[in-house]
C-alpha cells in the first residue's frame, strides 16, 4: 500500500462513513493478482474520476465491486452503506443502489429493453414503482434524446457503440443508484452523442449520488468536474488529487508518474512495453474473459 | 353464432368399446357405433391390419432409436370412453376442462371435443354462410361425403405406401383403425378467415385410448387461421400412462395461405402420439407453429410436403420440459417443385430430467431447382441432468438449391444472468427471462399477432409453476 499517496475523501469532515469504502483490496482475475491493494472512499454528492493506462486494473475493479463471476477478492474489505458488499449476490448489491456502466454491456436477444426496465426498476423499488414508471421513463428518454421505439428492441442487440452507451445511462437513470461506477462510459462515442450522455450524468448529479467515472479522456472531465482523481497505473493507486491532476496527465501522459512510483522504490507492473498509451477509441473483444473460458456458449 | 352439432354416435357405447384390449372386433364396434359408411369402415381395416403387420418399434429401428416405449401398456387400454353429453353452453362443460379454455383473442369458431365426442361448437354465422364448414370429423363424414373422401386417409393413410418414412406407419395406422372424434375445417376458394377456428380435443378419460383424426382443407385462394389444441385428464400415480394417437391431415391448395397453430398441453400422465401432415399447392404458404408442453411422452411428427411451385413454409417449434418429460420431435421439409422455400425454428428449454430427440429432414427432391431449405434447432439446458439429442438431416438431390442447418445445446448464458442480476433482477427472475426471451424470436414469427400472446402465456405459466 502507498500510504503517501493516500489523500482526500478518505476522511469525511463530519466523521461519518463513506457510501462506498474500499480498504485493501486486493483482487484476482484466471490465478493473476491484479488489482494489489487499493483504497478508496466514496460519498454521495462526489465525483471520482480514475484515470490509468490500459491494462492498469480499472475495469476489474468496477467488476470486483459489481461482483462479476472469475473476479475473486483475495484481501480486503469493501462496505456500501456500512454493509458488507462482498457477502452480498450481485442482485442484492444493484438493490442496495451500486451500479455499474459496463465497457462492453452484453447483447440479450429476445429481451424485450422496456420489458427488461420495468423489471429491474420493480426489483429495486418494489410494485408500487411501477405507476411512475411511464413518466419517468418518456422524460429519460427524452432527456437522452432516445426514441420509445428503442423499448421494442431486443437488449443491446445490434445497438451501436453509442447506442449501447446511452442505454446503459438511461438504465442508470432509470434505476437511481447511490453509487455509479462508469466504465469508460465515453469511449467509441461521436461528439454528439458523448454530449448527450454527458449531459445525461450531469443532470442526475446531485446530493443522492457518488459517481465513480473510469476515463481515459479528459474530454469526459471537462464536462462532468471531478472533485478527485484517482491515478491507477499497474493495480495501485499512483496519485490521488483534485481536478488538476488530470490536466496533468493530459499533458505529460502517464511517465513521469510511473517515473515517481519507481523512484519511491514500488514495484509497477506494466501490462505490456507502451502500456502507457491512453488513447484508444475503439474498445477491442476480449478473449481471455472467463464466461468463455468456462466453456459457456451462448445460444 | 349458433350451436351446430349433433352427436353421430348412435346410442350407448358398446361393452367391446370400453373393456381394455384392441383387437378386429373392436375395430368393427367402432365403425358400427360411429355409424360409419362402408368405404370408411373399409379404411378402418386396413388400418387395422396394417398396425398389425407392421412390427412394434424398438430402439434399434431407425427413427426410434431415442424413443423408449417401455411404458405403452396396450392390454390396459380401453378403445373408447363413453360418450360426453352435448352441452349448450361453455359453463356446462367441466370445471377442469373450463380452465383451460380461456383466451383473450375472438374466436370465429369453436368446437370442444370431450373423448372423441363434440361437446360443443360454434361458428360465426358470417362464415357460414360464405360456406366455411367447420364440424366434428363423424358429421363431416355423413354431411360432406364428397369433399372428404377425395381428402379423407389420402395424405397419411392406413397404411404408409412405400417411400414413405420407415419410422411412421404404426401408430398412425393404429389411428386409421379407432379414430374417435376430430375436427373437419373447410374454406371455400377466395374465402377469407381472419378470426382463428380452434379445435380443443380433451381426452378426459384416463383409462381409455384416445384417436383422434381432423382434416383441414384451405381451397384456392383462401386464408384460415386455426388453432389446434390437444389436452388429457391427470391419471392417478401408479396407473399406465394414458395413451393416444392422433392424426392431422392438412391441405393448403394454390395460392391458399394457413396460419396454424397446435398446442400440446396433455397431461404429465399420458404418453401419445400426433402425426400431422399437411402437403401444399401452387404458390401456397403455411406459417406452422407447434407448441409442446406436455406428455410424460410425446412424439411428434410433422410433415410438410412442398408439392406445389413457388409454395413456402415457416414451420416454427416450442416445447418446454420438465420432471422427466421426453419430447420425441420428427420433422420433415419435403421439397418436391421448383422454387420451394421451408424456414424451420425449433427450440426447446428442458430442466430437471428432462429430455428432447430432435430428429429434421430436409428432403430436396429432384426438379426442386431454386429452392431454400433452412433448418435450425436449439436447445436450452437449464439443468446438467437434462438432455437434448438433435439430429438435423440434409438430403439434397437437385444442384441449385440452398440449404443450411444447424443445431445447438448449451446451458443459459451466464454472462447474460450477471448482466440482468447486475440490474437487481434475482438469479430465478433473470434466468426465466431469458428462456421467455429464448422462445421469443420464435414467438414474432407466428404469422398471427393476437396468437402470439396466448403462446406467451402458456409458456410462462409452465416456465414459471415452480
Ligand atoms: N477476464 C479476464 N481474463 C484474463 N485477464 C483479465 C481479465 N480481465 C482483466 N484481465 C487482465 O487484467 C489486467 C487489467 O485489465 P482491465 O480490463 O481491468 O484494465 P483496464 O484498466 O480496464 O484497461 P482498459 O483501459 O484497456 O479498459 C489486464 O492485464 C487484463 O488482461
Ligand atoms: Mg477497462
Amino acid at each position: 500500500m502507498t500510504a503517501t499517496a493516500t489523500t482526500g475523501a478518505m476522511a469525511r469532515a463530519d466523521g461519518q462513513e463513506p457510501t462506498l469504502k474500499i480498504e485493501g483490496l486486493h483482487v484476482m482475475v484466471t490465478s493473476r493478482e491484479i488489482i494489489h491493494g487499493i483504497d478508496l472512499a466514496v460519498n454521495k454528492g462526489e465525483v471520482h474520476a480514475i484515470l490509468g493506462p490500459n491494462g492498469s486494473g480499472k475495469s476489474t475493479l468496477a467488476y470486483a465491486l459489481m461482483g462479476r463471476p472469475g473476479y475473486d477478492v483475495t484481501a480486503g474489505s469493501v462496505s456500501l452503506k456500512g454493509q458488507d458488499l462482498l457477502e452480498m449476490e450481485v442482485d442484492e448489491r444493484a438493490r442496495a443502489g451500486l451500479f455499474l456502466c459496463f465497457q462492453y454491456p452484453t447483447s440479450i436477444p429476445g429481451v424485450h429493453m422496456g420489458n427488461f426496465l420495468r423489471l429491474s426498476v420493480k426489483s429495486r423499488f418494489g410494485d408500487e414503482a411501477i405507476k411512475t414508471f411511464r413518466t419517468e421513463l418518456t422524460e429519460k428518454l427524452r432527456l437522452l434524446k432516445m426514441d420509445r421505439s428503442y423499448m421494442n428492441r431486443y437488449l443491446n442487440e445490434g445497438f451501436s457503440g453509442g447506442e449501447k452507451k446511452k442505454a446503459e445511462i438511461l438504465q442508470m437513470a432509470m434505476l437511481k443508484p447511490e453509487i455509479a461506477i462508469m466504465d469508460e462510459t465515453d469511449s467509441g462515442l461521436d461528439v454528439d452523442a458523448f454530449k448527450v450522455v454527458a449531459d445525461g450524468v450531469n443532470a442526475m448529479r446531485g446530493p443522492d449520488v457518488g459517481f465513480v467515472v473510469i476515463t481515459h479522456y479528459n474530454r469526459m472531465l471537462e464536462y462532468i468536474k471531478p472533485d478527485f482523481v484517482h491515478i491507477l497505473i499497474g493495480g495501485k493507486i499512483a496519485k490521488e488529487g483534485g481536478p488538476e491532476l488530470a490536466l496533468e496527465v493530459d499533458q505529460h501522459g502517464y511517465g513521469p508518474i510511473i517515473a515517481e512510483m519507481r523512484a519511491r522504490g514500488e514495484q509497477v507492473e506494466l501490462p505490456e512495453e507502451g502500456g502507457a498509451t491512453y488513447a484508444r477509441e475503439e474498445p477491442v473483444e476480449r478473449h481471455d474473459d472467463p464466461f468463455r473460458a468456462h466453456g459457456r456458449t451462448s445460444l | 353464432m349458433a350451436t351446430l352439432i349433433r352427436s353421430s354416435a348412435r346410442g350407448s357405447l358398446p361393452g367391446a368399446l370400453t373393456t381394455p384390449g384392441l383387437s378386429e372386433a373392436t375395430v368393427q364396434a367402432m365403425g358400427d357405433w360411429r355409424g360409419d359408411p362402408d368405404w370408411v369402415r373399409d379404411l378402418r381395416l386396413r388400418g387395422w391390419q396394417a398396425w398389425e403387420s407392421i412390427p412394434m418399434p424398438t430402439m434399434s429401428t431407425e427413427g426410434w432409436r431415442r424413443s423408449d416405449l417401455r411404458w405403452l401398456a396396450l392390454d390396459a387400454i380401453a378403445p373408447a370412453a363413453p360418450p360426453a353429453p352435448v352441452v349448450e353452453g361453455l359453463e356446462q362443460l367441466p370445471t377442469e376442462l373450463r380452465g383451460q379454455l380461456q383466451t383473450d383473442f375472438e374466436e370465429g369458431g369453436l368446437i370442444v371435443q370431450h373423448d372423441g365426442t363434440a361437446a360443443y361448437a360454434t361458428l360465426q354465422e358470417a362464415l357460414r354462410r360464405q360456406g366455411v364448414i367447420f364440424t366434428d370429423l363423424h358429421t363431416a363424414l355423413h354431411e360432406h361425403r364428397d369433399l372428404l373422401a377425395r381428402h379423407f386417409m389420402q395424405l397419411l393413410p392406413p397404411r404408409w405406401r412405400p417411400g414413405m418414412p420407415s419410422n411412421a406407419g404404426k401408430f398412425e395406422a393404429l389411428n386409421a383403425a379407432l379414430f374417435n372424434g376430430g375436427a373437419f375445417v373447410y374454406v371455400p376458394p377466395d374465402t377469407t378467415v381472419t378470426l382463428p377456428l380452434r379445435s380443443v380435443l380433451w381426452a378426459a378419460d384416463t383409462r381409455a385410448g384416445f384417436f383422434p383424426r381432423s382434416l383441414i382443407v384451405v381451397d384456392r385462394g383462401a386464408r384460415l387461421v386455426y388453432v389446434d389444441e390437444y389436452r388429457s385428464a391427470a391419471g392417478g400415480r401408479g396407473e399406465p400412462l394414458t395413451f393416444g394417437s392422433g392424426a392431422v391431415e392438412v391441405y393448403v391448395k394454390d395460392g391458399a395461405r394457413l396460419d396454424y397453430v397446435t398446442v400440446q398441453e396433455w397431461s404429465m400422465t399420458t404418453g401419445a402420439f400426433l402425426t400431422q401432415r399437411a402437403t401444399l399447392g401452387n404458390d401456397a404458404y403455411i406459417n406452422w407453429v407447434l407448441v409442446g408442453l406436455g406428455g410424460q411422452y410425446s412424439r411428434s411428427t410433422a410433415d410438410i410436403l412442398l408439392q406445389g411451385k413457388g409454395t413456402k413454409a415457416d414451420l416454427l417449434g416450442l416445447a418446454f420440459g420438465e420432471g422427466t418429460q421426453v419430447f420425441d420431435v420428427h420433422t420433415l421439409q419435403a421439397h418436391m417443385s421448383p422454387f420451394t422455400d421451408s424456414d424451420q425454428l425449433y427450440k426447446t428449454g428442458l430442466r430437471d430430467r428432462a429430455r428432447v430427440a430432435y430428429e429434421g429432414l430436409i428432403d430436396i427432391q429432384k426438379g426442386s431447382y431454386g429452392s431454400n431449405g433452412f433448418q435450425a434447432n436449439k436447445n436450452l439446458l437449464l439443468d446438467d441432468t437434462a438432455k437434448a439429442d438433435s439430429i438435423p438431416m440434409l438430403e439434397i438431390n437437385d444442384n441449385d438449391v440452398r440449404c443450411t442447418h444447424s443445431s445447438s445445446v448449451g446451458p443459459v448464458d451466464e454472462e447474460s444472468v450477471y448482466y440482468l442480476m447486475s440490474r437487481g433482477l434475482p438469479r430465478a427472475v433473470a434466468e426465466r427471462i431469458l428462456v421467455q426471451g429464448f422462445f421469443e424470436p420464435v414467438i414474432e414469427r407466428i404469422g398471427v399477432e393476437a396468437l402470439r400472446d396466448r403462446i406467451r402465456g402458456a409458456i410462462d405459466r409452465k416456465i414459471g409453476d415452480r
